[in-house]
């Protein structure tokens, strides 16, 4: 049909100018999807790691921060308390289990991280093996085995050994005497835990005793209770049974809180770059409005060999169609790519698909796209009824 | 032979504006009569033609053309006589320029079952009467076609839209200064191939031109400045 002709040659003549308000288009779209993509994935990435412990103890401190800093290692890590309190609290009945974690040795400027596989699996952390070649687990071969950050990966060899100090600036004196020997390197997380050390917290007590300190202490303990209904119960407990003052903290109760602010964050962006498409979508109106002057003779031209002006409006109508069309999918295609390399620089990122609320974005994209084409093809239907 | 009227135009008034750019009391023209209308720039010729198109409606008057009240005519009779009966040459805008020249001169046919009929019966396709009117404008190539309007001369240009208007063998052909982007060889050609045709085919052809000289065949003359009484019309250009 003459019609379709005449639309692929007009476009084609046109693809130059109109190909920047299609870049611009898509390039907004993709960075609509990216941004609803990050917060989609640190949202539920935080949502798993939190649903791992139901409660976190620790010196009293803000609770928000001892909930960054256990889960994610935001921020300063809290004040120590006495390791009884951690034995006391593992053997309480609403308690399934409770991993202590110790965060106040460094090797080398390195912080090390005393704990136990609890902690790793509700951290979701994952490792790769070099001794005993027992696959991807992250459970510690001895009580002398370390796993190290993927950060540190380049700079030190499996089976190779370690040794930690007390604090952060240690003196000789600060310097235990036991070795550690890495036994694997854990996956990137994205975190600053990829600049960590995890040994199990049961051989850096014994090596603390070797060294001769006589107090144990940890930093903070995660708990999972058997039941979740007996949760306020619990905390309540727990703030009011020992003589020294704890922080009991609910992590998804607290992360919900960021919630709200990450979602304002996020919205803030999502209107952001909706509004980098109007924009585009503006300038393609503006597009269409200046070819529409020009195409006063052409449409004079066709509506004499005797061209309808529904087929006009129509021709109008299809060219910003097509575009936003291509806009549309060139979008998602930039999407789908820029998350592979997300992926590589943010690991929590890659792992979640979009959910489905992303295509009412884009349709409502679509649809002003669509508003917006109506207008100049609903000018060229009144011209070409007078001419 | 009965004088059958394709044009007849009584007492029309056209302003633009403020300004009266048309008053003719009187214009016939037969079916199957070539006229040529001769005036300076601004004398109201292309006016004249685009009022005989239907592209501006006259303020007050007749104006009938092969029978249709061009005051009154509906959207899609319009279209349909346009479509099926007038062949046209603007004098600015020829072509669709990201057209190739051979789609344009075949645009009538597209849009018209009776024109494509018509040339059909006339060489066999559509494609080969475009072919027949090209060669008769002395286009040194004619199997070169291909290539987009905008992209040949003015000159050339000028001949497809010539083309575009003689094919599928309208009743009436309107040519607003067809020639005005030839040489005197060209525009020989031209007048000749518009006079040839329309009398082949019986059809009524109106052509404008202000060249004084050099022009003849064409059955009548028809002088703008004795014919338009417009007072305000635009005549700084003529002497």
């Amino acid at each position: 049909m003459v019609i379709m002709k005449i639309m692929r040659k007009s476009l084609g003549q046109r693809a130059g100018r109109s190909a920047i308000s299609i870049l611009a288009l898509a390039f907004s779209i993709a960075l609509l999807l990216v941004i609803s993509h990050i917060h989609e994935a640190v949202r539920s990435y935080a949502r798993q790691v939190s649903s791992g412990a139901d409660l976190i103890v620790g010196a009293p401190s803000q609770p928000v921060h001892l909930v960054l800093y256990s889960l994610f290692r935001i921020g300063p890590p809290p004040p120590v308390i006495p390791w009884d309190i951690y034995e006391d609290i593992a053997g309480l009945e609403d308690i399934e289990w409770a991993a202590p974690v110790a965060t106040n040795e460094s090797h080398r400027g390195y912080t090390v991280t005393g704990s136990t596989a609890r902690y790793m699996e509700t951290l979701q952390l994952k490792a790769l093996n070099f001794i005993g070649a027992s696959g991807s687990g992250t459970a510690f071969r001895n009580h002398r085995s370390a796993f190290i950050g993927a950060s540190l990966a380049a700079d030190y060899q499996p089976g190779e050994t370690l040794t930690i100090a007390n604090g952060f600036s240690p003196s000789l004196k600060d310097e235990y005497q036991t070795p550690f020997i890495i036994q694997g390197v854990l996956m990137e997380t994205g975190t600053s835990l990829d600049n960590n050390i995890l040994i199990p917290i049961e051989g850096l007590r014994k090596t603390r005793k070797a060294h001769g300190i006589k107090n144990d202490y940890l930093n903070f303990i995660l708990i999972k209770l058997r039941h979740r209904h007996s949760l306020f119960k619990v905390q309540q407990e727990l703030k009011s049974k020992f003589n020294i003052p704890l922080e009991v903290v609910i992590p998804s109760f607290e992360l919900e809180k960021l919630g709200h602010y990450q979602r304002m964050l996020n919205n803030v962006f999502m209107a952001m770059s909706f509004i980098i498409g109007l924009l585009s979508l503006m300038m393609m109106y503006f597009n269409l409005s200046a070819g529409f002057a020009e195409r006063k003779q052409e449409v004079e031209l066709l509506r004499m060999v005797g061209a309808r002006p529904w087929q006009l409006a129509g021709l109008t109508l299809a060219e910003p169609m097509l575009q936003i069309l291509v806009a549309l999918c060139s979008g998602v295609v930039i999407y789908k790519v820029s998350t592979l390399f997300l992926g590589s620089w943010i690991p929590v990122v890659s792992s979640i698909a979009l959910p489905l609320e992303q295509l009412l974005w884009l349709l409502s994209l679509f649809l002003l796209g669509f508003l917006v084409a109506c207008l100049p093809a609903w000018r060229m239907y009144g011209f070409s009824r007078r001419t | 032979m009965i004088n059958v009227q394709a044009v007849s135009i009584h007492d029309l008034e056209q302003s633009i504006g403020d300004s009266e750019v048309l008053r003719i009391s009187e214009l016939v023209i037969n079916a199957g009569e070539t006229v040529c209308i001769q005036g300076g720039n601004g004398s109201g010729k292309t006016t004249l033609l685009r009022t005989l198109m239907g592209l501006v409606r006259g303020n007050s008057g007749d104006v009938m053309v092969m029978g249709n009240d061009m005051r009154k005519i509906g959207t899609s009779s319009l279209e349909r006589l346009r479509a099926d009966s007038i062949g046209f040459v603007f004098q600015h805008y020829r072509l669709v320029p990201y057209l190739s020249a051979f789609d344009n001169i075949l645009l009538p046919c597209y849009f018209s079952q009776k024109r494509r009929y018509e040339a059909e019966r006339r060489s066999g396709t559509a494609a080969k009467d475009a072919i027949r009117l090209i060669r008769k404008l002395s286009l040194r190539d004619p199997s070169r076609l291909s290539k987009n309007a905008a992209q040949y001369s003015a000159g050339q240009q000028q001949r497809f839209a010539i083309a575009r208007a003689l094919i599928g063998k309208p009743e009436m052909v309107l040519a607003d200064e067809p020639a005005s982007a030839m040489d005197c060889r060209g525009k020989k050609a031209v007048y000749q191939l518009l006079q040839e045709e329309c009398r082949a085919s019986g059809a009524t052809l109106i052509c404008t031109t202000h060249d004084e000289n050099g022009i003849d065949g064409f059955d009548r003359y028809v002088n703008m400045d004795t014919l338009n009484l417009a007072r305000e019309r635009e005549n700084r250009w003529s002497s």
